[in-house]
């Protein structure tokens, strides 16, 4: 049976991409997505075709750098690196999202014991 | 700085775009491969394999799309999609696109050329420092006229005055100053200007010194003048090294210190001097100038400059103290001992501050003269400009339902309204763009000849019009709310579609009907908006045919005029009057003349000679209410006869009347005069004169009364007496042919006798009245043009909106047809629908008018504003071109072929 898949949060796959990025070091476009998807544990509904925009606007933000290269099965593919400011703005992003999370953890557990 | 970032990454993208794309293609693939063979390994068949990545990938156009709007500046970019679709329409579409732009060129382009005109004659300032802080100073507390001047003592205290003014000046120009240079002479204009002139204008030179304080000392003592940036480049060729030169200027040497720059052309509008010299050089400018001041008492212009801390409000008030204060001085006593109503009008007594780029106020100047008549034409070209757009929104409707299919399968295909909606405002506005770059291209081809038409009065004008940020904004404007007013209706219109009917049907449908109605009432507004141009300029027409056709009280036709002032070149006293009768008797001997006389002023010259003494009646008072200052004119021997002014009563003078020494003084008397004086009673005999026994002149005749100085007068009483006097003349020579071609005689004649005298305003008589009517002429021509105009684009209108309906009813009529009617009856049909909306539009059209005309009586002369022939001929007029209009498309309704128009649909 397919499982019932999360959409994804808007903001959320800049995040994504540069933890990964910063995890893997250099990646093309089709390993970022597989691996986004792996980590989710193909959980989330995710077009592929989307993280190609975030990417463009990632590198126009200057957090990421591209450069052409060639893939394991000798193929033509764009490689994507984290840059520093990337680095920075990933630490940033990561902190902002944990509290995030936190306070909506605590704010849906004392829902949880009342039922 | 994030936005900049992203701004300079996008801008850049702008330009790669072909690169940014082709990259994103090989990503694509790239990506979409390794997911096929990833597919393959796990054991999918290769089509399965396929089918999978796509899947996964999601919308492969809509991730390129995204990625397009994010790698470069979209709005930019969609907007020159735009504009490249727009020109390809407009392209493909050429005769809607010609008949558009046409419209719209003739609309926006007769709305600049009104515009730059008013600009130039009545908005700019003057191109001085601080021109706001310019004030012409005049009497505040009587009625525009001479009589507003202020006195010379008031001059004096005002020039003292260092806490509210930065500075007081006046200056007198002389029109006419004889100029020697290297053995060369010619006429130039100059400029009496007291020492501050160049101070309170805040004009520096271009080369060389201002005439300052230090000049205008002592009388005559220092011959000094500024040249104009013009005469200096017209006359001594931009010499470097001009400071210093000496001319002469009515025979008196005059060392030329300086040169005003390039945008300095006076102190008022439309005048332009070419020299200035110091008030204390009036003798030697002026011949015949003989009052003790140097400064004319009243002081007429005053022009000041306030102080940048001093309000208008707090001016006007020390001012108006000031004012209060030498006027007792003047009386010398204290105001008790006035009557009780001069003591009242004592203290009305103010001062008036008139911003100086406005002119000086109750004169005749240019501004005075042209702000009624632009005024008016402004509100003309605005109906022309509507109409225009009236022409534009209706060929865009008509557009529009030829354009509905590809406007439906577009909004099926997912673009969004507004984006439509862009498009094709987009479109109206590269039209409107198009349409005003002709129609500024327009504008400053016709302005020279508006100018010239403008410039071309009795008294010399300089105009000079650029193309400055106001006209360019104007134009812009103009376009802009053009593109609105013709644009969005349609464009918003079109776009409202109900999808299924289009899609499936071609045209013929219900909303068709609804767009005729638009488009019925919009050639409505501009049949009426046409009538009410033409109605205008029927009036204005009416009225110069009536000015042309007015008895002037003499002929003009085969009159040469020939104006000199010998004083210029140093005749004084008697020589003049023996120069004068010298020049009469060879003129008279040039082949082709036939009569030859002279006289000071009238005939519509614009020089008047007002008596300003009081008229006494030999043995009567004085008639209570009659005009008691009558215009006089000397005049020489056969000059009625000359001019062919009628004789009425008594005699024309005779050679006895010219012998001063008889001390008989002959005087003829025009017949407003007589009545004023007489009434009823036999002038002739009758004496009168300044002195007051009042028998200083006989009179011997009664002349018809003729137009002195304007066409437009009321007649005002006149008398003429024998004499050459000792001033400047008008010389009328009456020719047997075209009196141009005796002009070189006349020359000829006058150098036989002194090289040196200065001619000048040689004109034939005829050329002298049109030059009168030339505001008249300037606004009749104009609106007839711009009636014209209009007529043209409400028929292309009519022929549109009938032309669209009988396309649109071809299966209908063709079935009538089919059904026996006959030609003739269809024809009627379609030339009924038109008339139809004319008259209505005629209707609306004489209402407004008939309401709306009232505002031009002022510019009327001898019509009403109701006027009976131009409100019957106007129409006519329009009807006719209307059903020219509307037979076209009606015969083409005749020739519908009933088998191919019901096989059509």
């Amino acid at each position: 049976m397919e499982q019932q898949k999360n959409e994804l949060l808007p903001g959320t796959l800049n995040l994504m991409v540069l933890k990964t990025l910063s995890a893997l070091g250099s990646l093309h476009g089709y390993g970022i997505a597989r691996r986004i998807e792996q980590i989710s544990g193909n959980q989330l509904q995710l077009n592929q075709g989307t993280i190609y925009p975030a990417l463009l606007h990632l590198e126009q933000m200057g957090w990421i750098s591209s450069k052409w290269g060639v893939s394991e099965n000798n193929r033509r593919a764009k490689y994507y690196s984290i840059t520093r400011a990337g680095k920075k703005q990933l630490a940033a992003e990561e902190a902002s999202w944990r509290r995030a999370s936190e306070i909506m953890i605590r704010f849906l557990e004392p829902s949880e014991e009342n039922t | 700085m994030i936005w900049l970032r992203l701004f300079i990454h996008r801008l850049c993208g702008l330009f790669l775009k072909r690169k940014m794309e082709r990259d994103l293609e090989d990503e694509i693939r790239a990506h979409l491969d390794m997911q096929i063979e990833d597919n393959l390994r796990l054991g999918m068949s290769p089509e399965e394999a396929r089918y999978e990545a796509l899947r996964k990938f999601g919308g492969v156009e809509q991730v390129k799309e995204s990625y397009r709007d994010r790698s470069s500046l979209s709005a930019v970019d969609s907007t020159l999609q735009d504009l490249r679709y727009g020109l390809r329409m407009l392209w493909k579409d050429k005769s809607f696109t010609a008949i558009a732009l046409l419209s719209l060129a003739l609309g926006i382009g007769a709305n600049t050329a009104i515009f730059s005109l008013i600009d130039t004659v009545l908005i700019k300032t003057l191109p001085v420092k601080n021109p706001e802080q310019l004030v012409f100073l005049e009497r505040g507390d009587v009625p525009p006229g001479p009589q507003r001047s202020l006195s010379l003592a008031f001059f004096e205290q005002a020039r003292a005055q260092r806490e509210t003014l930065a500075g007081v000046c006046t200056f007198v120009t002389s029109p006419r100053v004889n100029v020697v240079l290297d053995g060369q002479a010619e006429v130039a204009i100059a400029q009496r200007v007291t020492g501050g002139f160049f101070a309170v204008l805040g004009v520096n030179t271009l080369l060389g010194r201002n005439v300052t304080e230090e000049d205008d000392k002592v009388p005559g003592a220092h011959p000094v003048v500024v040249i104009s940036h013009r005469y200096w480049r017209r006359r001594f060729a931009s010499d470097p090294a001009i400071v210093g030169k000496t001319i002469s200027l009515n025979g008196h040497p005059f060392t030329i210190i300086g040169v005003t720059p390039p945008e300095f052309f006076g102190a008022a509008v439309g005048e332009a001097p070419d020299l200035w010299a110091p008030m204390m050089m009036s003798e030697q400018i002026s011949p015949g100038y003989s009052f003790k001041q140097h400064l004319n008492n009243p002081v007429n212009p005053m022009l000041a400059r306030l102080k940048p801390e001093v309000g208008e409000q707090q001016a006007r008030t020390l001012l108006t103290g000031l004012l209060r204060q030498t006027a007792l001085e003047e009386i010398g006593k204290g105001i008790e001992v006035l009557s009780p109503e001069r003591q009242q009008a004592f203290r009305q007594q103010n001062i008036a501050l008139i911003p100086a780029s406005r002119g000086f106020g109750g004169f005749a100047s240019l501004r005075m003269r042209f702000s009624e008549p632009l005024r008016i034409l402004m509100a003309v070209v605005g109906l022309i400009l509507l109409i225009a757009c009236a022409n534009v929104a209706n060929l865009s409707l008509a557009r529009a339902t030829a354009r509905q299919k590809e406007i439906a399968v577009r909004l099926a295909l997912g673009a969004g309204r507004f984006r439509l909606i862009r498009q094709l405002l987009t479109e109206s506005l590269l039209l409107a763009g198009l349409g005003g770059a002709l129609g500024l291209a327009l504008a400053w081809w016709s302005n020279r000849f508006l100018l010239a038409l403008v410039a071309s009065g009795r008294s010399p004008v300089s105009l000079n019009v650029t193309l400055d940020a106001r006209v360019l904004a104007f134009t812009a404007a103009a376009s802009l709310l053009a593109a609105i007013l013709f644009g969005l209706a349609p464009a918003w219109r079109a776009t409202a579609v109900d999808l299924t009917p289009e899609l499936k049907d071609s045209s013929r449908n219900a909303e068709g009907g609804a767009r005729l109605t638009a488009g019925k009432s919009l050639v409505v507004m501009q049949v009426a908006l046409s009538l009410s141009t033409l109605i205008i300029a029927g009036l204005f027409a009416r009225s110069l045919g009536k000015l042309y056709t007015l008895d002037a009280g003499f002929k003009k036709e085969n009159v040469l005029l020939v104006s000199t002032d010998p004083r210029m070149i140093g005749y004084q006293g008697k020589q003049v009057s023996a120069l004068y009768q010298r020049l009469l008797e060879r003129f008279k001997t040039i082949p082709g003349v036939r009569s030859a006389s002279l006289g000071w002023a009238g005939l519509l010259s614009e020089n008047w000679i007002k008596n300003l003494g009081t008229l006494h009646v030999q043995g009567r008072p004085a008639p209570p209410g009659a005009p008691n200052r009558p215009q006089i004119v000397g005049v020489g021997l056969e000059y009625f006869e000359t001019v062919g002014m009628t004789i009425l009563r008594g005699r024309s003078f005779t050679a006895r009347d010219f012998d001063r020494e008889s001390g008989q003084k002959a005087v003829i008397v025009n017949e407003t005069f007589a009545r004023d004086y007489f009434g009823e009673e036999d002038p002739i005999g009758q004496r009168f004169g300044y002195n007051a026994a009042g028998d200083e002149f006989e009179i011997v005749g009664v002349v018809k009364d003729t137009k002195h100085s304007s066409l437009r007068e009321t007649t005002q009483g006149a008398f003429y007496t024998p004499g050459f006097g000792q001033r400047d003349t008008t010389f009328q020579l009456r020719t047997v042919a075209d009196p141009t071609r005796i002009i070189g005689a006349v020359r000829q004649a006058a150098r036989e006798i002194d090289a040196n005298l200065p001619l000048y305003n040689i004109k034939t008589l005829a050329t002298q009245v049109d030059e009168s009517l030339v505001q008249e002429r300037l606004i009749s021509m104009l609106s007839s043009f711009f009636g014209l105009l209009s007529l043209l684009l409400a028929a292309i209108g009519l022929y549109g909106i009938l032309a669209y309906a009988v396309s649109r009813r071809t299966r209908e009529i063709g079935i009538r047809i089919a059904l026996g009617a006959q030609p003739g009856a269809v024809l009627r049909m379609v030339l009924r629908q038109g008339l139809i909306l004319t008259l209505v539009g005629v209707g609306f059209g004489l209402a407004a008018s008939l309401g709306a005309t009232r505002l031009l009586t002022s510019q009327l002369f001898d019509v009403t504003p109701t006027d009976p022939v131009t409100f019957v001929v106007a129409p006519i007029l329009l009807l006719t071109v209307a059903l020219l209009a509307c037979l076209v498309p009606a015969r083409r309704a005749t020739n519908v072929d009933p088998v191919i128009a019901i096989r059509k649909e």
